[in-house]
């Protein structure tokens, strides 16, 4: 029997079957056919036990019940122009179901918004089609996935994974995306994912996102004056993070696994940058005067094939407020200067920004070859 | 078309703006041991992706620093020393310059280019961030430690014949030519002071490094990121004939030291205002003399009245 070894590790995550009658879990898991480019894994599940408290003249307690099978986990991976469709979308949780919009022959735009509710529900109409027209009545929104990961000894599937927070970081070494996750169960002998099926996934070579290749603007909201080359700012580190504040609980229904998630509150759109350099006082006066923002952290990659068009990962903050900037004296080298933001719902277009449907504190734009829809 | 190392030409030019090029103005007294590096990082595929072979790493940040190691002349390259110090006065008939230590060298490079024969390497956005003057029979040279943003070799601004025209004529300093004077801090340095070493070695660093930021693989101006540690003259006493130098280690006296080069045409003076004995190393290897070795600490100008120098060192030159 192999023994299981990380560079041997393989993993996958495939939305679940669209059908017009969902079940949570997913009446059967989905086969993943495309690498996730992992760094780092620890999704798991494990047995919550009921302690037998009870007084039976004993010293030793009587065995433990199961009562509930906890499983969920985090996924770092490293960020790439591709493979990363349907994580994105799972996360936020729409995109206009007319996506993506075709740039060229074989470039392919997708936006990304925030979702009222990640549970499975139907496509509503005022999200961008007509029902009927290309689009059948009816059809749900499936924001989980199944997860397979090959280690060797057998292959781990988590059903029905959902993703409630997500958390992008870019640095000189790399940018990477982490994902926490709430997970129906685990299954070890899964006979969809299978060493024979995950045998046959390999890179696809998408490019990784390199930070020398980031442009990050900033400026006061305004919905007249679209961000420019002048509100370019010169940042050392960001992280954006996304949290999906999910109602995680074990119905009568659910037996020993959670409930499909919901929305307990609103989506929290957070995240902070670093300067390398104290040089002026900007974002000191922005925090004082309770200055509403906007922004980008861009990426522009290399070509698409022969395109001529190139790989973008944009991620737009419509409107944002910062809620801390500190530039501490920590030693004899440069003030390096911190933020730290919190982003909100504009109050009107931001100008400049892509037009979207939902009303939004956040969205991501991918431009790559995938041509379908990750929801749809 | 190849070239040989003789055949190299090297020269400096100032910059108005850190990391933009100009033509270079000034001849480098090069001399064997140029040893600039540009590499890029490397950053090494960390994905578990089933494969024990990793994917070709992606390109990162660009690093560029090295050596440039030339010959000390009395009419020095004044842009090189400039470039370090800071703050440089010239002035007088005859006439003298003074480089002074500034706190900081920020907004302040050159733009150095060399004829390498196939292409002219032109180094841009180049701070200097530490020297080390050597002098021994041999000769005496002067090392510039450079930490640079960018190097071109198609560069438009420097070409073959702009770097052939500048010329070199200064003398050479000699050792013969050195007198070096050290002692304590109860009354200004005189002839009484003057001991003969074998060797002698001044060095000084700012402790610039590099930043980087998003959007380029290239630093951003590098800046001091510590106080100027590390300061150091260190010299050899060819013979064992007195312990002063060793009363004074074991006291930790504070004292002060004068390196002075004349060739009767032309002067250049290192002032160190307050030095203390680090090391005092007197080992037996043989039957010959017992040379001893000193290293001492430079420090800033706390406690000596008898030079107006400020900062650790200072720099005159006519």
């Amino acid at each position: 029997m192999p023994t299981g070894q990380g560079h041997a590790v393989k993993m996958g995550i495939k939305r679940e079957a669209l059908v017009y009658a969902p079940t949570w879990p997913a009446a059967a898991p989905a086969q993943v056919d495309e690498l996730l480019p992992v760094l780092n894994e620890s999704l798991s599940q494990t047995p919550v036990n009921d302690e037998d408290n009870s007084f039976e003249g004993g010293i030793a307690p009587a065995g433990a019940d199961v009562i509930f099978n906890k499983a969920e986990g985090r996924v770092k991976c490293k960020m790439r122009y591709e493979g990363f469709n349907f994580l994105i979308g799972a996360a936020l949780g729409f995109m206009d179901p007319t996506k993506p919009d075709t740039v060229a022959a074989g470039v392919y735009r997708h936006l990304y918004e925030v979702d009222s509710e990640l549970a499975d529900e139907e496509w509503k109409s005022g999200e961008g089609w007509i029902c009927g027209g290309g689009l059948k009545c009816g059809q749900q929104k499936i924001r989980r996935g199944t997860a397979a990961i090959e280690k060797q000894v057998s292959v781990h599937e988590f059903l029905s994974l959902m993703i409630k927070l997500l958390t992008i970081t870019g640095n000189p070494g790399g940018v990477s995306i982490e994902i926490d996750t709430a997970i129906h169960s685990r299954d070890r002998s899964s006979a969809v994912n299978t060493a024979a099926s995950m045998a046959g996934l390999s890179d696809a070579g998408a490019p990784n996102l390199l930070f020398h290749e980031v442009a990050v603007r900033v400026a006061p909201f305004s919905a007249s004056t679209p961000l420019g080359s002048g509100d370019e700012i010169s940042i050392s580190e960001f992280e954006v993070v996304l949290e999906n504040p999910f109602m995680i609980v074990q119905d009568s229904s659910s037996g020993a696994y959670i409930a499909a998630p919901v929305k307990d509150g609103e989506t929290k759109v957070t995240g902070g940058f670093t300067m390398p350099r104290y040089g002026n006082d900007v974002f000191f006066d922005n925090i004082d005067n309770d200055t509403i923002l906007m922004g980008n952290i861009k990426f522009t990659g290399p070509e698409i094939g022969a395109t001529g068009h190139n790989y973008e990962f944009n991620i737009y903050l419509p409107s944002f407020k910062l809620l801390s900037v500190d530039a501490p004296a920590q030693g004899p080298g440069s003030l390096r200067v911190q933020h730290k933001f919190s982003s909100y719902k504009p109050a009107a277009a931001p100008a400049g920004f892509p037009a979207n449907i939902k009303d939004n504190h956040l969205m991501i734009e991918m431009v790559n070859a995938k041509s379908s829809h990750p929801l749809l | 078309m190849t070239q040989q190392g003789f055949e190299v030409i090297g020269g400096v030019g100032k910059e108005s703006a850190w990391g933009t090029g100009v033509a270079v103005t000034e001849r480098l007294p090069l001399v064997g041991g140029l040893a600039i590096k540009s590499p890029f990082d490397l950053l090494t595929d960390e994905v578990l992706e089933g494969e024990a072979a990793p994917r070709t790493p992606d390109q990162g940040a660009k690093r560029i620093s090295g050596k440039i190691p030339t010959k000390m002349r009395y009419r020095n390259v004044y842009l090189m020393l400039e470039n370090f110090f800071g703050a440089y006065v010239s002035g007088g008939a005859p006439l003298t310059y003074t480089y002074t230590m500034n706190k900081s060298i920020e907004g302040k490079s050159v733009t150095a280019a060399f004829e390498k024969g196939v292409s002219i390497w032109e180094y841009i956005g180049l701070k200097i961030r530490g020297f080390e003057l050597k002098a021994d029979p041999k000769g005496i040279f002067i090392d510039y430690d450079a930490i640079i943003k960018d190097l071109l070799r198609a560069g438009t601004t420097n070409d073959t014949a702009a770097l052939a025209a500048l010329t070199d004529t200064d003398a050479n300093v000699l050792f013969d030519e050195m007198n070096f004077r050290i002692g304590d801090l109860a009354d200004a340095l005189a002839v009484g002071d003057e001991i003969k070493p074998s060797s002698l070695s001044i060095k000084v660093e700012r402790k610039l490094e590099p930043k980087y930021a998003g959007g380029s693989k290239l630093t951003l101006e590098p800046l001091e990121e510590d106080k100027r540690l590390g300061g150091k003259l260190s010299f050899t006493l060819p013979r064992y004939a007195s312990n002063t130098l060793k009363d004074w280690a074991d006291a930790n006296t504070k004292l002060q030291a004068r390196v002075y080069f004349d060739n009767s045409a032309n002067n250049l003076e290192f002032l160190l205002p307050e030095i203390t004995v680090d090391d005092f190393d007197l080992p037996v290897s043989g039957p010959g003399s017992l040379p001893i070795s000193i290293t001492c600490s430079l420090g800033r100008n706390d406690n000596n009245s008898n030079m107006t120098v400020t900062e650790e060192i200072e720099l005159n030159s006519q």
